[in-house]
């Protein structure tokens, strides 16, 4: 093996069939935003270096020599979202119900620490937010309530904004081909408060709605409703990438190691207790860094990264034809696994009887059992991803303690995104409308071409009381010839936000920038933010618009 | 004992069949040589041995092979020759195989930690000092089995005060509308009351047996008693210490059309008979308290003669299953009335991945002849919490945390016949499993740290007056 020259696009997915140089130009965004992720998932967060990185063991194979003797570990889940047990193990009579409905009572418990708490919203929010294990569905019924199909995706969000950023004919046509003949460009379209599509000055056109009618909810009609790609907030790959890196970290508390799945998260604070995924992964990463024996071990996502259905386990189903039940799952998007592959890798899938056959999924039984939900046949799916690791030689990390989300006072200021902000207040209100949190639309990488002045553009930052004034904030590009001014500050949805103007010479090196955000009286980061602009060529088409990872963190415990 | 000179490359060809084609290609025929490969445990996950009985510990990396992989090494050293007198502690100096009573059936049996009126049990423990020799009461369970004990449902856990949603909502509502009715609360019994036939019109019977580390916490505490018992739990969680373990045995008679070098048997006193009766054993659930998982690991196996897979075409026999029977006149998984057999049909397919440590495992009887019946057996899966979570202080409700596990169905065919449904499970069960019945005006009952077998416990009180509770 060697180092990796391109990341690889989700189960090498190819959507550019007949355009090699459109394909060629996806190929190379969609591994410029993984190699921007992993970069940022190296460093940790920010505002927070001293519990939260960096993260030395977790590498980049673009960098990085891999030896042909590297271990490749599987990491499996269940695609049923498991904090409703976790949550609610009496009423385990409702849990398939809510899996496909959303109609879930308050928290009332924190699985921390075993304790009661004043009950509390059920989250993740959002159109599906509850189906959070990388793994959304939605299902179709005929005027009986019959199942007719369900549509399954674990396709990251990322990549269809990427896509759009190519060519949004291109996401159009998949819709239509996935989802409905019916759905249009104008269908995708972010919008305005005044219904108006967007447009984005980053590409020229309108902005990608990533929470469109055809790829909302739980429920599929003939005109809306469909599980075209990931909605959840948790469920992104950037985010993934720094749940993985944060796991490397050894961790210890007054008891000794931390190394069970739960204790870990409870005290990284990476992703969500309760969960299938979250803390299965990081158990698995944290253990095979630092308790296989692997000295100085080095860990990544296997390429092509990506969070992969495999096929459900079907003994259990019974058609009333006595048809193979198995004949009805139909891969989309992805393919299943050949000779030498460690797993499936299905972005996409259908469980759907022909109307001809003369019964639908609801006649089909598991175990008995009547298909009256989607979520029953999720609870036959399980997820994978494939991680890669090998011994470096060199020195384990040393042990850090737990984290905790630190006072305001200690937080250190950290852009967040750089957006115009049109935009950003398009998706700002979007995500408010949709019920969900505040800026868990992926936002994609600014670029910039040399010698140009963009202004109006929204810096969105990590605290939470605004700055006095413009004057209290310098924002520092680590790229010479590139400069931020501040023009403003604002704060709309709860978010504290600069309103920059950015300055690139003609001069200024290609390629991304590193931003630090330094506020008079507060800490500042040693390590810049990265990920969130890019300078391209000036004759360079300003539709190259990589994104930056998610990263959630914060009120995750319950 | 394991039974000896079977024909381990024809459980391979099963197990083949099973793994690789999905399709059960029945015990007739040659079959292929055993082909061991790559263990599918890696990265921190111990391969089993059948070289020696290796501690089953919790896999470095928490996944399904891993988890597997643990599991068959419990299986294979819990069914290891025992030492001679002592309780379940392997001897090493002997191969697995070997005769004799195993590990596991040397530990103590309910009946003999959950004594009538809540007596102390003649059973002395040696808490703190575990390298010790056991000192246990130790006649009755090297010799052959007693097969008449209750079952974890009988009729201590029905006169519990579980809610009656609580019994609803782990899809357990026969267990009490069919237990009633039955004649007696015997070992013949599964969890939901009802009673399965071998194919000879025998019953399938089951015992529960528990591990010296366990009885030690029990009898340490005192609470093989009912009050005391919810006493305890009422001013601290029962927590079963690490290194505790629980199984329940499903047997069969070993008759016509059985072949005894199939299965690890035994012989039994049939329902307090005076003749002795080679057994077989068909199914077996391990309960497994392990450090960092507070949920415990849970892992059931299965001969894989029992009954043929939901779906899939049928082999030439099977112990709890006619193949020549068609689906109306034999209704798969439905009561019978005895004599008549139960058309047994396994559900749920064995996990992907222990289908895969399954072959390995079978292969692994290729260097240890006298270990050949191990072949015939087969994990069904395992379950473990992928989030395993804290337990509530004292006095704990129910049910305990699940700790979201990995899968939310885990079944056997021989052990819970009649409950083949979707999210049934070890785990989703055991967490409502509650202490005993409190004496009257005692506050209770709570949660037992996921143990059924608590429910034995009686009260103190004069002989002949248990009954009333």
């Amino acid at each position: 093996m060697a180092v990796l020259k391109q990341y690889s696009t989700p189960a090498y997915v190819v959507d550019f069939p007949n355009n090699a140089s459109q394909q060629a130009e996806m190929d190379t965004q969609w591994s410029d935003n993984i190699n921007r992720w992993v970069g940022a998932a190296q460093i940790g967060d920010i505002y927070d270096l001293e519990n939260h990185g960096p993260r030395p063991a977790f590498y980049n194979p673009l960098a990085t020599d891999v030896p042909d003797s590297a271990l490749v570990a599987t990491i499996t889940w269940a695609a049923f979202p498991g904090r409703f047990s976790a949550l609610f193990p009496n009423d385990a009579g409702q849990w398939n119900h809510w899996s496909d409905y959303g109609d879930m009572p308050p928290i009332t418990t924190d699985l921390c620490s075993a304790s009661t708490i004043s009950p509390i919203p059920y989250g993740p929010t959002g159109p599906r937010g509850w189906q959070d294990e990388y793994c959304e569905w939605s299902v179709a019924r005929d005027s009986n309530g019959n199942i007719t199909s369900v549509m399954f995706t674990c396709e990251n969000p990322e990549y269809w904004l990427t896509l759009w950023n190519c060519d949004p004919n291109a996401v159009l046509a998949q819709y239509q081909s996935l989802v409905s003949p019916k759905v249009t460009l104008l269908d995708l379209a972010l919008l305005d408060v005044s219904g108006q599509p967007v447009i984005d000055p980053a590409t020229g056109r309108w902005a990608y709605n990533p929470l469109n009618k055809w790829n909302n909810g739980p429920h599929r009609s003939a005109d809306s409703g469909g599980a075209v790609h990931l909605t959840s907030s948790p469920n992104t790959l950037g985010a993934e990438f720094d749940l993985a890196a944060c796991a490397t970290m050894p961790r210890t508390n007054s008891s000794g190691p931390v190394k069970a799945a739960a204790e870990l998260v409870c005290c990284a604070l990476y992703g969500r207790i309760g969960r299938h995924s979250d803390p299965t992964i990081g158990q698995n990463v944290n253990a095979v860094v630092n308790y296989s024996g692997l000295q100085g071990a080095l860990l990544t996502l296997t390429d092509p990264p990506g969070l992969y259905m495999q096929t459900p386990d079907f003994s259990a189903f019974q058609t009333p034809d006595g048809s193979d039940p198995a004949s009805y799952w139909t891969v989309v998007r992805g393919k299943t696994k050949k000779a030498g592959d460690p797993i499936d890798r299905i972005l996409h899938a259908t469980y759907a009887v022909p109307a001809e056959k003369g019964f639908t999924v609801s006649d089909i039984t598991i175990a008995g059992q009547k298909i009256q939900y989607g979520g029953q046949i999720v609870g036959v799916i399980e997820m994978a991803l494939l991680g890669t690791a090998f011994p470096s030689g060199g020195p384990n990390q040393a042990p850090v303690g737990c984290t905790a989300d630190l006072p305001e006072a200690q937080v250190i200021p950290w852009a967040q995104a750089l957006q115009d902000v049109r935009v950003f207040g398009a998706y700002r209100n979007l995500e408010s409308a949709q019920n969900e949190l505040p800026m868990s639309v992926p936002v994609l990488a600014l670029p910039v071409a040399q010698g140009a002045t963009v202004g109006h553009l929204a810096l969105p930052l990590n605290i939470g009381s605004p700055p006095a004034s413009p004057d209290l904030v310098t924002v520092t590009v680590t790229t010479p010839g590139v400069s931020i001014a501040v023009d403003s500050i604002a704060t709309d949805n709860q978010i504290v936000t600069l309103i920059v103007t950015v300055t690139a010479s003609s001069s200024a090196a290609v390629g991304d920038c590193g931003i630090i955000v330094d506020i008079q009286g507060s800490p500042t980061s040693p390590e810049p933010a990265i990920g969130l602009l890019t300078i391209i060529p000036a004759a360079s088409s300003a539709a190259s618009a990589p994104s930056r990872p998610r990263v959630l963190r914060m009120g995750m415990r319950a | 004992m394991i039974g000896r000179g079977g024909s381990a490359a024809a459980a391979l060809a099963i197990l083949a069949g099973v793994w690789a084609t999905g399709i059960l290609a029945g015990r007739a025929g040659p079959a292929p040589a055993a082909a061991q490969g790559q263990p599918p445990c890696v990265l921190g996950g111990a391969a089993p041995t059948m070289d020696k009985p290796a501690p089953a510990s919790v896999p470095v990396v928490n996944n399904n092979s891993n988890f597997d992989c643990m599991a068959w090494q419990a299986f294979i050293s819990l069914n290891w020759p025992a030492l001679a007198g002592q309780q379940g502690v392997a001897d090493p100096s002997k191969p697995l195989g070997s005769p004799g009573p195993t590990v596991w059936q040397t530990f103590a049996t309910v009946d003999q930690v959950f004594l009538a009126n809540g007596a102390r049990p003649a059973l002395l423990a040696t808490t703190g000092a575990a390298a010790a020799p056991r000192r246990f009461r130790v006649a009755g369970i090297v010799g052959p089995r007693h097969l008449r004990q209750k079952s974890k449902a009988s009729s201590a856990f029905l006169k519990t005060k579980v809610p009656p949603k609580t019994l609803r909502a782990r899809n357990m509502p026969k267990l009490r509308a069919l237990a009633p009715a039955s004649p007696k609360l015997d070992s013949d019994e599964q969890a939901d009351g009802n009673v399965l036939i071998d194919q000879n019109g025998h019953f399938a019977y089951y015992e529960e047996l528990l591990s010296p580390t366990e009885v030690d916490y029990i009898v340490g505490n005192g609470i093989y008693e009912a009050g005391a018992q919810n006493r305890f739990a009422a001013a601290q969680p029962i927590s079963l210490p690490t290194g505790s373990t629980e199984v329940k045995a499903a047997w069969k008679i070993l008759g016509p059309g059985d072949d005894p070098s199939h299965y690890i048997t035994s012989q039994a006193y049939i329902d307090g008979g005076t003749v002795l009766t080679p057994v077989g054993l068909v199914g077996l659930h391990i309960m497994m308290r392990v450090p960092g998982l507070n949920q415990g690991v849970w892992a059931t196996f299965s001969q894989i003669e029992n009954a043929p897979r939901q779906g899939l075409a049928a082999a030439a026999h099977y112990a709890f299953n006619n193949p020549a029977c068609s689906a109306k006149v034999c209704v798969p998984n439905q009561v019978t009335a005895p004599p008549t057999p139960t058309q047994v049909v396994q559900v749920f397919a064995p996990d992907t991945s222990a289908a895969a440590i399954n072959a390995y495992v079978a292969g692994l009887v290729a260097s240890h002849p006298a270990a050949g019946a191990m072949a015939y057996y087969q994990l069904l899966n395992v379950q473990w919490p992928t989030s395993s979570t804290p337990l509530p202080g004292a006095p704990q409700a129910l049910p305990l945390p699940s700790g979201s596990p990995n899968t939310p169905t885990l079944i056997n065919p021989v052990l819970e016949t009649f409950m083949q449904t979707s999210s049934t499970s070890c785990l989703g069960c055991h967490a409502f499993a509650p202490t005993a019945s409190p004496p009257s005006g005692q506050a209770g009952p709570f949660a037992s740290g996921y143990s059924f077998l608590l429910l034995h416990a009686q009260p103190a009180r004069a002989a002949g007056s248990a009954g009333k509770r």
